[in-house]
């Protein structure tokens, strides 16, 4: 059963249209990854499905109730970690979350060991009797994520939580979002730096101007966008004779030369991309490597939006 | 059944994680103590003026009006603290939701199961207590009173009653208003202006000679009537007692009445608060009724407060009936105007939702413009004017007549002149709506800003000066009658007076100045008529223009 279920979902602020008939579908377990440059409605679809927005058009299913009429079910079994947030001032950390526990109405018995519980697995215990506002925003960030899940929810919708860190900070979130994972929680992470989150999404969803042009699974998501190859030949010496070569190949397009290198992109069957590496040695070339490129996230990512911002 | 058990699991203290918050950051810190400090040097300044008043009149053997020392300093001791806890309040609970807001924690607040209701009661417990923390700091001078005679354990403890349940209403009312506001700026503007008002209407209410309306309304008139002279009320607990009981059942209703509606803004209310808002909402409705009607009728019957200001000769208290209905007139129409002045702006943004605005782009005449407009506030207006005050009044007029104490010119002045505050209202209200077409919120500040700056700008300090010329008999009062004629606030004071023998004995009213007041209000009118059509002609240009 999908975890997440949207269709059709629409906002629009004014005479600006927000979100733009969105659907998506989340499997239970699963990471999406949910990228749009700044603007592109990434805050105002989460926003929506955490019932915080009342969409304009379109429905919204989290753990299959709907987002508009069942908000208080759905609040229970979601976790929301917003974009920007504060923190309460003159209350220590464990008070801090003593007071999310209360708010999610867990026994007063049961909280001290739940408040121990996500302060170790956010890394926070040796601050459990810090002041809150004396963190630092790392700290902070992941005080945030602790609270959010002291009522053990099912779903964690995440909106830029490696936002406005250092580099150590964001390696630390990212081991954090790893154990969750292995806790089995559905996860929803928005941000608008791809690389933070290629490494351990299962999905991805990109939207850019409040559209979301492509969601999938990273390997089919890089399948469909790039079905041509990009491959890139060392040689010692000249370069000439191997532009020569792959010009007379058929599939072969777009060949840039350099010293000692030279690119290109190939479309077409195995069988003739295989035949390239042959007919190259066969001519002579002294090639000393030759390589596909993997194709990156971000490249997909900066092939499907056009770099209009919203 | 079940719907009893969730109630008391939302008013449980113990299980509201905002009242645990806030009383464990707001004890950190040095803070709470300095206020409890500054209240308390407050009520030793007034104890001390108290005290060295109250000793010079007993020197210079004046002390005829004064019962006694002790309740001298009692009555002065409680009026402060009424004072500061009005003021005090809204700056400590205004905050409640702007704040989180501001800090941008209210989004989690809100993500959690708290209701609507357990927000506003744990937001509300808070301040509350720390209020009530000051009014337990102040007993012990409380106490020095009782020791120096003049007022009973009684009537301490009820004063103190009153102030508890007047600041949990003052509570209730600036959190109900911070759920509804956007900066707490603006909240804890709002939660003071209203809390002053509600002490100036308990100081009118003294000073009006007509039977005084509602005890329970005001924490002034609370005081006022706990601690009244004993030739007023014969025995403490044979007449104030039982007129408490249901002013502070009131108090209690409005505030959960507050609790209730609140937040409904931010959190979804649950059904069974929608059930508890409508049955509370009614009980309110009635017993404000009871305490209207019967503190009247037993101030009416009695011989209360109003017997001691009638003139000798009248009938009891009812002869100054016809001033009070006309005073209740006159604050029933300010408030109309105020009301459908807001609602006459929202309802132009339906016009021009409907193509006003194009048709004026497209060259529509100002003058039809106006007609649009004016069509659609005019029978608002009309409406608000012949039915508030307008009937309000003629029944006054009617029963004064017949008790021979009204002044019916006066009446029809005051008539007039709440037409004309009424109508200011409306094209106040256009000229926003035109100024700012799409932007509800900044038409009705802008409206109701601009209405209550020009109607009362200059009647504040000319009253002042009014009520003070009136209180030494031997003085000329011409100079205040003639300076409130300066402002539309101090006309429909003055007319309403005329109702009232006590100011026409006074000097104040109409009286031998007929024809002034009645220039000044045909002014006024006509000045509200061009101010209008200035004011929407000019727009239309402006608008046109672009
Ligand atoms: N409350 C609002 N009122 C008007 N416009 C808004 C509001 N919130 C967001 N927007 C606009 O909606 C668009 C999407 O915003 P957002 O969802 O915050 O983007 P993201 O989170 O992807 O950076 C932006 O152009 C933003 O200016
Ligand atoms: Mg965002």
């Amino acid at each position: 059963m999908a975890m997440v279920e949207c269709q059709g979902l629409r906002k629009v602020y004014r005479d600006l249209v927000a979100v733009n008939d969105l659907s998506l579908s989340i499997g239970e377990g699963e990471i999406f990854g949910f990228i749009g440059p700044n603007g592109a409605g990434k805050t105002t679809t989460i926003k929506m499905l955490v019932t915080l927005l009342r969409p304009d058009a379109g429905t919204a299913l989290v753990d299959g109730k709907c987002v508009i009429r069942e908000q208080e079910e759905v609040r229970k079994v979601i976790g929301y970690m917003p974009d920007f947030f504060g923190v309460y001032d003159d209350i220590k950390v464990w008070e801090y979350l003593d007071f999310f526990a209360t708010a999610y109405r867990i026994e007063r018995h049961r909280r001290p060991q739940i408040i121990d519980d996500v302060l170790a697995l956010t890394d926070l215990t040796i601050k459990k009797e810090a002041f809150v506002e004396e963190l630092s925003r790392g700290m902070k960030q992941r005080l945030c994520l602790a609270k959010t899940l002291v009522h053990d929810p099912k779903v964690l919708f995440l909106d830029e939580p490696a936002s406005g860190l250092d580099p150590r900070a964001r390696v630390e979130i990212r081991e954090l979002l790893k154990e969750l994972r292995n806790l089995g929680k559905t996860i929803f992470i928005s941000s608008h730096i791809l690389s933070e989150l290629a490494d351990f999404v299962t999905q991805v969803g990109i939207i850019e101007q409040g559209r979301l042009v492509v969601s999938g699974s990273v390997d089919d998501i890089t399948a469909q966008l790039q079905p041509f190859k990009r491959v890139t030949v060392r040689v010692a010496g000249d370069t000439a004779p191997v532009v020569e070569v792959l010009q007379q190949v058929p599939g072969v397009r777009n060949i840039e030369s350099e010293p000692n290198e030279v690119r290109f992109e190939f479309e077409g069957e195995d069988g003739g991309f295989a035949g390239i590496l042959p007919a190259l040695v066969s001519r002579g070339c002294q090639v000393t490597g030759f390589g596909e490129q993997e194709a990156s996230l971000e490249e997909i990512f900066m092939r499907v939006t056009r770099g209009a911002v919203a | 059944m079940n719907a009893i058990r969730r109630l008391w699991f939302e008013l449980n203290p113990i299980h509201n994680p905002l009242l645990i918050r806030e009383l464990r950051s707001r004890m950190r810190g040095p803070r709470l103590f300095l206020l409890i400090l500054l209240f308390q040097g407050c009520l030793m300044v007034v104890l001390a003026v108290t005290w060295s008043l109250v000793y010079g009149l007993h020197y210079y053997g004046r002390s005829s009006i004064v019962s006694s020392r002790g309740h001298q300093l009692f009555v002065s001791l409680i009026v402060a603290e009424a004072m500061m806890i009005c003021v005090i309040v809204p700056a400590l609970s205004a905050g409640a939701f702007t704040l989180e807001r501001e800090k941008q924690t209210l989004e989690m607040l809100l993500m959690t199961p708290l209701t609507g209701l357990q927000a506003a009661w744990g937001k509300c417990l808070g301040p509350f207590l720390v209020s009530s923390l000051l009014l337990v700091t102040s007993l012990p001078p409380a106490a020095s009173c009782l020791f120096l005679g003049g007022v009973s354990l009684g009537e301490v403890c009820l004063c103190l009653v009153g102030l508890a349940l007047f600041t949990l209403l003052y509570t209730a009312m600036a959190v109900a208003i911070s759920a509804q506001s956007r900066s707490t700026a603006a909240a804890v503007f709002s939660g003071e202006v209203l809390a002053v008002m509600f002490l100036v209407a308990g100081g009118l209410e003294a000073l009006a000679p007509g039977p005084i309306l509602a005890s329970a309304l005001t924490p002034l008139s609370w005081v006022g009537r706990v601690c009244s002279p004993e030739e007023l009320y014969a025995g403490f607990l044979g007449t104030a007692v039982p007129f408490m009981i249901p002013g502070a059942a009131l108090l209690c209703l409005t505030t959960a009445f507050l609790l209730l509606h609140g937040p409904t803004r931010l959190v979804a209310p649950r059904p069974h608060h929608v059930a508890l808002k409508r049955l509370v909402g009614l009980a309110t409705v009635a017993m404000l009724a009871v305490v209207l009607v019967w503190g009247s009728l037993r101030d009416l019957l009695s011989s209360g407060v109003g017997a001691s200001f009638a003139p000798p000769g009248s009938i009891g208290g009812l002869s100054n009936l016809g001033g009070l209905v006309a005073m209740a007139s006159m604050v029933t129409c300010l408030a109309a105007a105020l009301y459908a002045n807001s609602g006459a702006t929202g309802h132009l943004q339906v016009i021009y939702a409907l193509g006003l605005r194009r048709g004026l782009l497209e060259g529509l005449r100002p003058r039809s413009a106006f007609a649009v407009g004016a069509e659609a506030c005019l029978p608002w207006a009309l409406a608000g004017w012949l039915v508030v005050p307008g009937v309000v009044l003629l029944g006054a007029a009617l029963m004064g007549e017949w008790l021979h104490t009204s002044d019916v010119p006066g009446l029809v002045g005051l008539f007039a002149v709440e037409l004309g505050v009424l109508l200011l209202a409306y094209f106040i209200g256009l000229g926003a709506a035109l100024r700012h077409p799409w932007d509800l919120a900044k038409q009705r500040i802008l409206a109701v800003g601009t209405l209550v700056v020009l109607i009362a700008y200059p009647a504040v300090p000319f009253l002042a000066w009014g009520f003070w010329n009136a209180a030494r008999p031997s003085a000329a009062v011409d100079p205040a009658v003639w300076a409130s004629v300066a402002s539309p606030a101090g006309l429909l004071v003055l007319f309403a007076c005329a109702g009232v023998p006590d100011f026409r004995s006074m000097g104040i009213g109409i009286g031998g100045h007929t024809l002034a007041p009645w220039m000044a209000g045909l002014a006024f009118l006509l000045a509200a008529m061009a101010l209008g059509l200035r004011n929407v002609s000019h727009l239309c240009r402006r608008l046109r223009g672009r």
